[in-house]
């Protein structure tokens, strides 16, 4: 009638057990990817582009949960399918992904988040989201033009010496010193002269490392907000991507019309011109700035060009013969055109004159860009080809 | 005598208490495992079960739990003939006495539970064996499809799982 309970230890490797973790790490890994399927969206605020590399993204994002059946938002749209009689294998209740209209019922969505659902405030720093981006693209560098590979004069700590500055002084090693020196004297004084270690500075050589990249858009009455925020995107990655490759870029920003101006990066986006395009007045701008400013031996130079690609037919040839001599001068050109929607058939004025240059094999990339996501096939196409090859070639 | 067989000595006390108040149970296996091994077996809610994201959450949830002191946990039960238990190792000897005590009231209510009772009839009473066979058949299936499409009918099944109706046959036709 007595059952009979046995104890036992369980198996010894129930220690290394680690189920939970990994799929810890997998439900992190979804969160992840579809972060990064946003990204394009994240970069809409106002000025992420110059902002410094430590600044951190909050990024509010729900702890997955198991996927569940609902009540409808809007009961009286979803009534004309379900509870109609018998259901036929394959008929459609609601289409997936319908998301409420954009207006009020936000309101009561965030009052459903209120609520109890749980929420992960994910912090990833600017650094971190571009590096997983230009980690997966895997794209080769972008070399430095060799003659900007200039030795430039740097001071860096270099070995020891018994002489130097008080404010070399290296106490830790002095102290070390000391204590041996007393350990094998009689009477030993505390310290001495010998005890003495500094750690010098001296001159030694480093390779440029600087970049400028220069931003220019085109803000005629043709350029609505959303080619705007087209550009706006490519230039942050641009600007990330060329960040991963140099210790110091600066960015200037240009914004033109018939006339060109520098502004300030805040400034930039907001800007709003009126009246028509002539390109080559960005590109005296650029010419001017570079060769008072940026002078190619100590610089890497990038131009990148966002426009939505007309331009006054007057303007062609000085724009072409500017954009040709520019290309000498910098390391790369990269020009977007960026008409949000459909894709369009005509050649613009400007993509004709970059078809041109192109064909006399300068360092000039030209990519069109219709919705956010070209933003990537942009970047992959202005990067991977290498630049220097099609300079020497 | 050692911690172990201390404990199984008591548990032999505590059957014999148990008879004399006219306890009726399937026999009990007591395994003492690592702490880490219990959270598992608790957050997966069997010793052996597919791997999927929405454990790794609960895990977390768990793990944090614990580290804060807002939980700890003492026994995980799984009814069935014979019944399974898990003792945490490093919990004290006094306080797996009192679990297993515990257990041998938890067994003795299920063998008399009606809804215990029918599914013992139609599932047999090796329901842990079984369920570990599934779950490595869906490992298996892992290899062969690949993560993201077992995943997408884990999710499915997991979005039907509350809307089971309980009260109908353990195998139904479609």
């Amino acid at each position: 009638m007595n059952p009979h309970s046995t104890v036992s230890t369980g198996s010894p490797w129930y220690g290394l057990f680690s189920r939970g973790a990994r799929d810890w790490l997998r439900h992190n890994q979804k969160i992840r990817d579809s972060v990064q399927q946003q990204l394009p969206d994240l970069v809409a605020g106002a000025d992420l582009i110059t902002g410094s590399e430590q600044r951190t993204v909050h990024l509010p994002v729900h702890i997955l949960e198991h996927a569940r059946f609902r009540l409808a938002d809007n009961p009286i749209e979803s009534f004309r399918r379900a509870g109609q009689g018998r259901g036929e294998p394959g008929d459609l209740i609601r289409p997936a992904g319908q998301h409420p209209p954009t207006d009020e019922p936000d309101i009561s969505y965030a009052g459903d988040q209120g609520e109890g659902q749980l929420q992960l405030l994910l912090e990833f720093s600017v650094d971190e989201l571009v590096d997983w981006l230009w980690e997966t693209m895997n794209l080769p560098e972008l070399r430095p033009k060799p003659k900007t590979r200039l030795a430039e004069q740097t001071l860096v700590r270099e070995g020891w010496d018994k002489h130097g500055a008080r404010a070399r002084l290296d106490r830790r090693r002095t102290i070390k010193e000391a204590v041996k020196r007393r350990a094998i004297q009689a009477n030993p004084v505390a310290f001495c002269n010998d005890d003495l270690r500094f750690r010098p500075l001296v001159h030694r050589p480093q390779p440029v490392t600087h970049a400028v990249v220069l931003f220019a858009l085109d803000v005629s009455a043709s350029m609505t907000q959303a080619e705007r925020k087209l550009a706006k995107t490519f230039f942050f990655f641009a600007l990330q991507g060329l960040r991963r490759r140099y210790g110091k870029v600066e960015t200037r920003f240009i914004a033109h019309t018939t006339q060109a101006w520098e502004f300030s990066e805040s400034e930039f986006f907001q800007v709003t011109g009126t009246g028509g395009t002539g390109a080559s007045s960005a590109f005296a701008l650029v010419k001017q700035l570079l060769s008072t400013e940026y002078p190619a031996a100590q610089f890497n130079s990038y131009l990148f060009y966002a426009s939505d690609g007309e331009n006054f037919t007057e303007d062609r040839k000085a724009a072409t013969s500017l954009l040709h001599t520019l290309t000498g001068m910098l390391n790369y050109v990269g020009y977007v055109e960026t008409v949000p929607g459909a894709s369009r058939t005509i050649e613009t004025e400007m993509s004709a004159i970059c078809r041109q240059l192109q064909q006399n094999s300068v360092a000039l990339g030209c990519c069109i860009l219709n919705q956010p996501d070209d933003v990537w096939k942009a970047i992959r196409q202005f990067f991977a080809a290498d630049p220097m090859q099609t300079n020497h070639a | 005598m050692t911690q172990h067989a201390l404990l199984a000595d008591y548990t032999r006390h505590l059957e014999m208490l148990a008879a004399e108040q006219g306890l009726d149970y399937y026999p009990i296996d007591f395994e003492v495992v690592p702490a880490n091994f219990m959270t598992e077996v608790a957050v997966y809610g069997l010793p052996i079960r597919m791997p999927h994201w929405s454990f790794g959450v609960r895990y977390i949830h768990q793990l944090i739990r614990q580290s804060m002191g807002h939980s700890r946990i003492f026994e995980v039960m799984f009814l069935g003939n014979p019944c399974h238990a898990y003792l945490v190792s490093d919990n004290s000897i006094a306080e797996n006495t009192l679990v297993v005590a515990h257990v041998i009231g938890h067994a003795d209510f299920a063998k008399r539970n009606s809804l215990f009772e029918r599914f013992m009839a139609m599932a047999g009473g090796r329901i842990l064996e079984q369920a570990a066979e599934r779950a490595r058949a869906i490992e298996r299936a892992l290899i062969e499809y690949g993560q993201d499409k077992v995943e997408q009918v884990l999710d499915a099944a997991l979005a039907l799982e509350p809307h089971i109706d309980i009260h109908q046959a353990l195998y139904r036709s479609a």
